[in-house]
C-alpha cells in the first residue's frame, strides 16, 4: 500500500499537467454527480418523515366527466368516516376538505390581517400522518373543543411572531366574526405535499354541515392508514373500489395511490392544494445527467492511462520479470485509480459543500448533506464505482502486456485500442447533446414568454379579493385615477383556470350538450384584457340586473313555476366551433343565452390547448380584481390601489401580484429545468475539453519526432496544426452526426408536454455541431500550435 | 467496457424505477374505467327506456327514472337473524356499549303549554330541537332555550288520559310537522290548513357560511310564522304528484338533498293504493315512483289494525325506510336506488303481508311485531313483540316484549330479554318495553333505551319527570333534582 502511494505521488508529480486533468476531470464530475445524487436523494425522500407511510394511502377517483374517464384526488366529505367505519382493515381514515379561498386571520380586531388558506381534518388526521412535529401543543388534545385552531408553523409565526401561540385567540372575521383558541403548532416540512396555512377539526360548526354530504367535492382529499399486517383480499379490494356506488346514485370508483408516490408519480390533476409535485421522469434524466457525466470523466481517466501506458512500460516489465502476477499489477493500477477518485472525492465534496447554496436558489430546493451511514456509505459507493469502471480497463490492459515484449521495445500505446479513438467522440457525443437540449429549453422558454395569449396582459395587476358581491364603487373610484386605465371583476386572473361544466343546447331540435370551462367575469373584462369580439358583443349584464333575474327565478319557484333566468354568455371560438353552427348568438346554453364570440386566447399555461369557454357573469363568483395600470408611476399607483382597497374592504389583507409575475410561476419547473441543464452542460463541456486536451498533450507529445521529421523535410505550420488537427475533429463530426437524430427524438418528445411548442429549427443542431467544433478546436489548436512552432532540433533531439 | 456501461444503465432506470413504492390496493384502473363506462351506458339507456314508456302513457316527456332494488353484489343485505340467541338474553353493561353518557337538561319553555303532551327531539351538530304538536323549539346544545321556529295553532280537546282532535280542530291547525333534519338544516312542513296552503320549510341552522345566500327579501306574503324559507309548494304543482298526497297527514316528507325530496306513508292506506316512495323535484316532478309491492286492496272491513311503527330514519346522511309489516330495511340513494340493507328474520314468526298484519281477521298472537328499529354507527337497537301492541293485548296478558342489540362491527346479536311483560304507565293507556337488564355501571343512573340519533349517528333517550317517576318512582336523574312532568332530560350515549 505504502509503495503504491509512493508511485502514485511521484508519477502525479513527474506529469502535473496530466495529472490536474485527471483530478479535476473527476472532482467535477463526482461534485456534478454528488448535487445530482443530493436532488435524487431528497426526491425519493417524500413523505418518508411519517413512521407509518407505508400503510398510508391516498384515495382516488376514477369519475366519467364528458366522454372520458378522469382520475383525480377529488373525494367525498363522508368517505373517509364510512372506510373507517366499514372494513376493519382500515386502522385509521382521514381527510383534508380545503376552503375554496381564502381567510383574513388576525390576532386582535385591531391587529394586521393575513390572508392563509385553511382546511378541515378529521380526528384521524395525526394518526394517519403520524410525522408533523407539534412545535406547540400537544397531538391528543389538539381537537377537542370545536373552537379549536391548529396553526402552521410559518403561519404562527406570521401572527405571533417569536412568542408561542398556544392557548391564544385567532380571529376570523370574514363574513361573520368567528374567535379561535390556537390549540396546536405544526411543523410541515418540505418533503411533504399537504401545505394547509391552518386547520379546524371536522366537529367545527362550519364543517358539520357538509361531513355527511355525498355530493362530489372537488375540494376534499382523503386517506386512508392500513392496519398493520392486514389481509387484503380479492373481495376487499372489490369492495372498497365500489364503495361510492353503495352510498350514491355516482358509478365512481375508488383507487388507492400509496404516500409515497405522491411526489413522484402524480399522473392527475390535483387542482391547487398539492405542493411541491415532482416527477420520477426528472430523476430519471437528472440521474441519467449523473451517470453521463461521471462516465465522461471515468472516460479521460481510463483513455488518458492507456495511452501513457509507455511510460510504465518499464515498471510492469520489471515488476513481472521479478515474478509479479498479472492480478497484482492489475490490482496496483486499480488502487491508483481508487486513490485518484478519493481525492477528487474529497474536492468534490468541498466543492459542493461551497456551491450548494447557490445550486439550491437554481434548484428551488433546500438541499443539504445528510451525515447518515446510509448518506457515507452511498458516497463510498460511488467513489468505489467510479473508480473501479475508470480503473478496470487501464488495469487489466496495462497488466496484459508481455514483460519480453516490453523489454524488447515493443510500444503498443495507442495501438490496437479503438477504445481510446472512440472517447473525443463518445465525449462530444454527451457535450453536443447537452447543448442541444439547453438551445431546445431556453428556445421553448422564450417561446412561452413571448407568445401572443391573445390578450392583453401587460401591467395588469391581479388582486385577489375573496367573495366581494358589491364592487362597483371600488371599481368606478378606482377608474377616476388616471393611471388606471381598466378594472374588471372575475373570479380569478386567466392563468390556469379549469372548472369544467356540461350544458345542454338544443340544436335544430336535436338535445346536445357542451363541455366547456366556466369563467366567471363581469362586463368589463373584454376591455380590460382588450380580448377580440369576432361576433355579437360582450356581456353587458351588470350585477343589479342579475340579482333582479335571480328574484324572479326565486319567486317562480316558490309559485311552482320554473322561470328561466336570462343571464347572457359569452363563449370563445373553440366552444364555438364545438357548436358546429354558423352563428351561435341568440342559442340558449343551459340557462343562458350566447349575446357573443370572443377570439381564442390562453387561459391556461402552453401545456394546454385552448378549449370551449363560456365567460358569464356570476356575482356570487368574484374572487378578484384585474386592473391594467398604465406603465408609468407604477409605486404610487399600487399605492393608491392598496388604499382604495383598504377603505372599502377593510376586513380582508391587500395583496397583488403582476400578471406576468404569475404566469412565470406556472413555468417553474421548465425554468429550473432548463438552469440546471444549462449547469450541466457547461460541466459537461468542461470535462470533454479536459479529455481531448489531455488527449491532444498526449499525442503531440508522442508525435514530437514526427513532428520534427515533417517541419525538417519541409512541412508548414499550418500543415503541422492541421495534421494534428485532423484527428480530433473528425471524431467531432462523428459524434455530431450520430447524436443528431437522437436529439431530435428526444426534445420532440420533450416538447410533446406542451400544447404550443417552438420548432425544433435546423440551425439548433447546426449551431450545436458549430460549437463543439469551435470548442475541440480551441481546445486542441494550442496545444497543435506550440508543437508545430517547436524547434525540429529540439523535437529530435528530445527522441 | 460497452457491456458493463450497458449493465450500469439499466441497474440505474432499475434503480429509479423502483422507487415507486409497492401498492397493496392496486387495481386495474382500465378494468374499472370500462366499468364505469359500462355502467353509465346502462343507466342512460334504463332511463331513457323509462322515460319514454312514461311519456307514451301519460303524454309527457321528462326524465323519468325506474327504481332500481338490486342488491348489492359486493355487500348483500345482512339478515338479522331474530330468533337465534332467544334462549339466551344476558344483562348487559352500558360500559360495553359506551364510553360516556352527557345530561343536558333542556331549559324550561317560556310558553308551558309546548310541552303539554310531551316533546319528541332531534339533535343536529349545532342543536336541541323539541318539537310536538305545539310547534318546534331551538334550544343550545347545553339545553338553553334559544327561539323558536314555529309555534303553531293547534286544537284538541283534552280526555283522561290522552286527547281528542274533531275533523273541525283538524282542519284548523296553523304550524309545522315533520321535523326532520338533513345537511345541516332543519326541515319541516309548514300547513296552514285554514288557507288550504303548505310549504315544505327549510331552516339553514348554518346561516353565514362563505357562500352567502342570494340577498333577496324574506318572502311573507304567504304569511309563514315559521323560520326559514319555502323551498316547496305543497299544493301549487299538482301535475306530477297529487298534492293531496303532499298534504296527508301519514305522508312524511324526507329532503333528500341536491333538490331531491322523498315522500313516504308512515301507515299504509287500505282503502286506495299508494307508493312505498315517491321522490320528487322541489317543483313537484316525479323523478322516481318506488311502488308498494304489497298493497292492501278491496279492504271492505270497517275496522282495521293500525300500523306498527315503521319508523324511517337517518344514518350517514341517507334516508332508511321500511314498510309497515314488511322484512326488509331500505337505504334510498336518490334518485332511484332503493338498496336492501337488512332482512329481519323472524321465521316462522314472520308476518307474512301487510294485510295480515293489518287485518284483525288475522291474529298475531303468537306473530313478532317490530316496535322500534334503531340503527346507530355502531349497533341496532331493536324492540320487537310477540302479538299486536294496544291496550288490549297489554291488559289480557297476551302481549311480549324482546329487546336485543346487534353490534355491528363483528355482526352479532345480543339479547337483552325475551317475551317480558310490558309496561303501562299511568298517564297513558298504551303500553310500552319495559327498560330491564342494561345495568349502567358508568354512573348511577338507570339507562334508558335510545329512541333516536344525532346527526353524527350518537343514540339519544329524552326522559321527562313524568316518565322517570313512572318507571322508577324517582324525580331525581342525572344530578337533577326534583324533575317535574314538563322537565326534559337528554342523556347523550357516546
Amino acid at each position: 500500500m505504502k509503495l503504491t502511494f509512493k508511485i502514485l505521488f511521484r508519477k502525479l508529480a513527474r506529469k502535473p499537467i496530466y495529472s490536474a486533468i485527471t483530478i479535476i476531470g473527476f472532482t467535477f464530475g463526482i461534485a456534478a454527480s454528488l448535487l445530482i445524487y443530493l436532488w435524487v436523494y431528497n426526491e425519493l425522500s417524500y413523505e418518508k418523515f411519517h413512521p407509518g407511510y407505508k400503510q398510508v394511502y391516498r384515495v382516488l377517483t376514477l369519475s366519467k366527466q364528458g366522454d372520458e374517464i378522469v382520475k383525480s384526488a377529488r373525494s367525498y366529505s363522508p368517505l373517509a368516516n364510512t372506510l373507517k367505519k366499514d372494513y376493519p382493515q382500515i386502522e385509521y381514515a382521514t381527510y383534508l376538505s380545503y376552503s375554496s379561498e381564502d381567510s383574513p386571520l388576525q390576532i386582535s380586531d385591531d391587529a394586521d390581517k393575513v390572508e392563509a388558506r385553511g382546511c378541515w381534518i378529521n380526528d384521524d388526521f395525526f394518526n394517519v400522518f403520524d410525522g408533523f412535529e407539534f412545535l406547540e401543543g400537544d397531538k391528543q388534545f389538539v381537537y377537542g373543543d370545536p373552537d379549536n385552531i391548529i396553526l402552521n408553523e410559518t403561519l404562527a409565526k406570521k401572527l405571533f411572531g417569536q412568542e408561542p401561540a398556544l392557548g391564544k385567540t385567532v380571529i376570523i372575521n370574514k363574513y361573520t366574526r368567528d374567535v379561535y383558541k390556537v390549540s396546536a403548532v405544526i411543523r410541515i416540512p418540505q418533503q411533504s405535499h399537504i401545505g394547509f396555512d391552518y386547520a379546524f377539526s371536522d366537529k367545527n360548526s362550519q364543517a358539520a354541515a357538509f361531513a355527511g354530504n355525498w355530493s362530489i367535492s372537488a375540494h376534499v382529499h382523503s386517506y386512508i392508514k392500513l392496519k398493520e399486517g392486514s389481509e387484503i383480499s380479492e373481495t376487499f379490494l372489490s369492495e372498497i373500489t365500489n364503495l361510492v356506488s353503495r352510498y350514491t346514485s355516482f358509478t365512481d370508483k375508488l383507487v388507492f395511490q400509496p404516500l409515497a408516490d405522491i411526489h413522484l408519480f402524480t399522473d392527475y390533476e390535483t387542482l391547487f392544494y398539492d405542493k411541491n409535485i415532482g416527477s420520477y421522469k426528472y430523476v430519471l434524466i437528472f440521474s441519467g445527467l449523473a451517470f453521463l457525466i461521471v462516465l465522461m470523466a471515468a472516460l479521460n481517466f481510463s483513455v488518458l492511462s492507456i495511452a501513457r501506458a509507455s511510460e510504465r512500460f518499464t515498471e510492469i516489465g520489471v515488476k513481472k520479470v521479478n515474478g509479479a502476477g498479472r492480478i497484482k499489477i492489475a490490482a496496483q493500477f486499480m488502487g491508483e485509480s481508487l486513490l485518484q477518485t478519493v481525492t477528487s472525492l474529497v474536492l468534490a465534496v468541498i466543492i459542493v459543500l461551497i456551491v450548494l447554496p447557490w445550486f439550491n436558489s437554481l434548484s428551488g430546493q433546500q438541499l443539504f448533506f445528510h451525515w447518515s451511514l446510509p448518506f457515507i456509505l452511498s458516497l463510498i459507493l460511488l467513489t468505489a464505482i467510479v473508480g473501479f469502471v475508470a480503473g478496470l480497463y487501464p488495469a487489466f490492459f496495462l497488466s496484459s502486456f508481455k514483460p519480453s515484449g516490453i523489454l524488447k521495445g515493443y510500444n503498443p500505446s495507442g495501438a490496437g485500442s479503438g477504445f481510446i479513438k472512440y472517447l473525443p467522440a463518445v465525449q462530444f457525443v454527451i457535450a453536443i447533446f447537452f447543448i442541444i437540449a439547453t438551445s431546445v429549453f431556453v428556445k421553448q422558454m422564450n417561446y412561452i414568454r413571448t407568445k401572443d395569449l391573445g390578450f392583453d396582459n401587460d401591467n395588469i395587476v391581479v388582486v385577489p379579493t375573496g367573495l366581494w358581491y358589491d364592487n362597483r364603487t371600488f371599481k368606478e373610484e378606482l377608474m377616476k385615477n388616471p393611471n388606471i386605465l381598466g378594472v374588471s371583476a372575475s373570479v380569478g386572473a386567466p392563468i390556469d383556470f379549469d372548472w369544467h361544466i356540461t350544458l345542454p343546447y338544443n340544436r335544430n331540435g336535436e338535445n346536445d350538450s357542451l363541455q366547456a370551462s366556466l369563467f366567471f367575469a363581469d362586463e368589463d373584462f373584454a376591455e380590460t384584457y382588450k380580448l377580440e369580439i369576432v361576433k355579437g358583443q360582450f356581456l353587458q349584464m351588470n350585477y343589479a340586473n342579475y340579482w333582479e333575474e335571480s328574484k324572479k327565478k326565486w319567486e317562480s319557484r316558490k309559485g311552482g313555476q320554473k322561470y328561466s333566468m336570462s343571464i347572457p354568455v359569452v363563449i370563445n371560438e373553440s366552444a364555438e366551433k364545438a357548436l358546429g353552427l354558423d352563428d351561435p348568438i341568440g342559442l340558449r346554453l343551459g340557462d343562458d343565452v350566447i349575446v357573443g364570440v370572443v377570439k381564442d386566447f390562453h387561459f391556461r399555461p402552453l401545456h394546454y390547448p385552448i378549449t370551449p369557454m363560456v365567460i358569464t357573469n356570476n356575482p356570487e363568483s368574484i374572487m378578484a380584481m384585474n386592473i391594467k395600470i398604465a406603465p408609468g408611476n407604477r409605486a404610487q399607483t399600487l399605492q393608491f390601489i392598496g388604499d382604495t382597497y383598504r377603505k372599502y374592504r377593510d376586513q380582508r389583507n391587500f395583496s397583488y401580484s403582476f400578471f406576468e409575475d404569475m404566469l412565470s410561476q406556472r413555468y417553474d419547473s421548465e425554468i429550473r429545468l432548463r438552469n440546471l441543464t444549462i449547469l450541466f452542460s457547461v460541466l459537461s463541456i468542461i470535462i470533454a475539453m479536459l479529455g481531448i486536451l489531455g488527449m491532444s498533450f498526449f499525442s503531440c507529445d508522442r508525435r514530437t519526432k514526427e513532428i520534427g521529421l515533417r517541419k525538417v523535410n519541409g512541412a508548414s505550420i499550418h500543415e503541422v496544426i492541421l495534421l494534428l488537427n485532423k484527428d480530433f475533429l473528425k471524431w467531432v463530426l462523428v459524434a455530431f452526426l450520430i447524436i443528431v437524430p437522437l436529439s431530435w427524438y428526444i426534445m420532440h418528445n420533450w416538447l410533446q408536454n406542451f400544447a404550443y411548442k417552438t420548432n425544433l429549427s435546423w440551425w439548433v443542431f447546426a449551431l450545436a455541431g458549430v460549437l463543439a467544433l469551435g470548442i475541440a478546436l480551441l481546445t486542441v489548436s494550442f496545444q497543435s500550435w506550440k508543437a508545430a512552432t517547436k524547434n525540429p532540433v529540439e523535437s529530435l533531439r528530445y527522441e | 467496457m460497452n457491456k458493463l456501461i450497458l449493465i450500469l444503465l439499466a441497474g440505474l432506470i432499475l434503480i429509479t424505477l423502483s422507487c415507486k413504492h409497492r401498492n397493496r390496493l392496486k387495481a386495474d384502473e382500465t378494468f374499472l374505467s370500462e366499468e364505469i363506462l359500462k355502467e353509465e351506458a346502462e343507466k342512460a339507456e334504463a332511463s331513457q327506456t323509462f322515460s319514454a314508456e312514461v311519456g307514451k302513457s301519460t303524454g309527457e316527456s321528462f326524465m323519468r327514472m325506474e327504481e332500481d332494488r338490486s342488491p348489492d353484489a359486493t355487500n348483500p343485505p345482512i339478515v338479522l337473524d331474530i330468533l337465534s340467541g332467544r334462549e339466551n338474553p344476558q344483562k348487559v353493561k352500558v360500559s360495553d356499549l359506551f364510553s360516556e353518557i352527557k345530561y343536558i337538561k333542556l331549559e324550561h319553555l317560556p310558553d308551558s303549554a309546548f310541552y303539554e303532551r310531551g316533546i319528541d327531539v332531534l339533535i343536529s351538530d349545532k342543536f336541541i330541537y323539541g318539537y310536538s304538536m305545539n310547534g318546534i323549539a331551538q334550544y343550545s346544545l347545553d339545553g338553553y332555550f334559544i327561539k323558536y321556529i314555529c309555534k303553531n295553532e293547534a286544537f284538541y280537546t283534552k280526555m283522561d288520559r290522552g286527547i281528542m282532535i274533531t275533523s273541525e280542530q283538524y282542519n284548523m291547525f296553523i304550524g309545522a310537522t315533520n321535523p326532520k333534519l338533513k345537511d345541516g338544516k332543519l326541515y319541516y312542513k309548514y300547513e296552514n290548513r285554514p288557507a288550504k296552503s303548505g310549504y315544505l320549510m327549510e331552516y339553514d341552522e348554518l346561516a353565514g357560511m362563505e357562500t352567502l345566500s342570494l340577498p333577496v327579501q324574506q318572502e311573507n306574503s304567504q304569511n309563514i310564522r315559521g323560520l326559514g324559507n319555502p323551498v316547496m309548494d305543497l299544493l301549487a304543482n299538482t301535475r306530477n304528484y297529487a298534492s293531496n298526497e303532499m298534504m296527508t297527514s301519514p305522508t312524511e316528507i324526507n329532503p333528500l338533498g341536491n333538490g331531491l325530496v322523498g315522500f313516504s306513508m308512515r301507515g299504509k292506506p287500505m282503502t286506495r293504493q299508494s307508493n312505498f316512495v315517491t321522490v320528487t323535484s322541489l317543483s313537484g316532478d316525479t323523478v322516481c315512483s318506488m311502488k308498494d309491492y304489497d298493497p292492501i286492496n278491496n279492504y271492505s272491513k270497517s275496522v282495521g289494525r293500525g300500523a306498527e311503527d315503521a319508523y324511517n330514519y337517518y344514518l350517514d346522511g341517507f334516508l332508511h325506510l321500511r314498510q309497515v309489516y314488511n322484512d326488509t330495511i331500505y337505504r334510498l340513494i336518490p334518485p332511484n336506488q332503493l338498496i336492501p340493507k337488512y332482512i329481519l328474520d323472524f321465521g316462522e314468526f314472520g308476518i307474512e303481508s301487510s294485510l295480515e298484519g293489518m287485518d284483525p281477521g288475522f291474529s298475531l298472537e303468537n306473530k313478532f311485531v317490530p316496535e322500534d328499529f334503531l340503527e346507530t354507527s355502531r349497533f341496532i337497537f331493536f324492540t320487537y313483540t310477540k302479538n299486536y301492541p294496544c291496550p288490549n293485548t297489554a291488559k289480557n296478558g297476551t302481549l311480549k316484549y324482546s329487546r336485543l342489540i346487534y353490534n355491528k362491527k363483528v355482526r352479532k346479536i345480543d339479547y337483552i330479554y325475551v317475551d317480558e311483560q310490558c309496561m303501562v304507565t299511568s298517564g297513558s293507556s298504551w303500553p310500552s318495553a319495559p327498560d330491564l337488564n342494561i345495568e349502567n355501571d358508568l354512573d348511577d343512573n338507570p339507562f334508558f333505551w335510545p329512541v333516536d340519533i344525532t346527526s353524527s349517528g350518537l343514540p339519544f333517550s329524552a326522559i321527562s319527570g313524568k316518565i322517570l317517576f313512572e318507571k322508577f318512582e324517582s324525580r331525581d336523574f342525572a344530578g337533577y333534582k326534583n324533575l317535574s312532568d314538563k322537565d326534559f332530560v337528554i342523556a347523550l350515549y357516546k
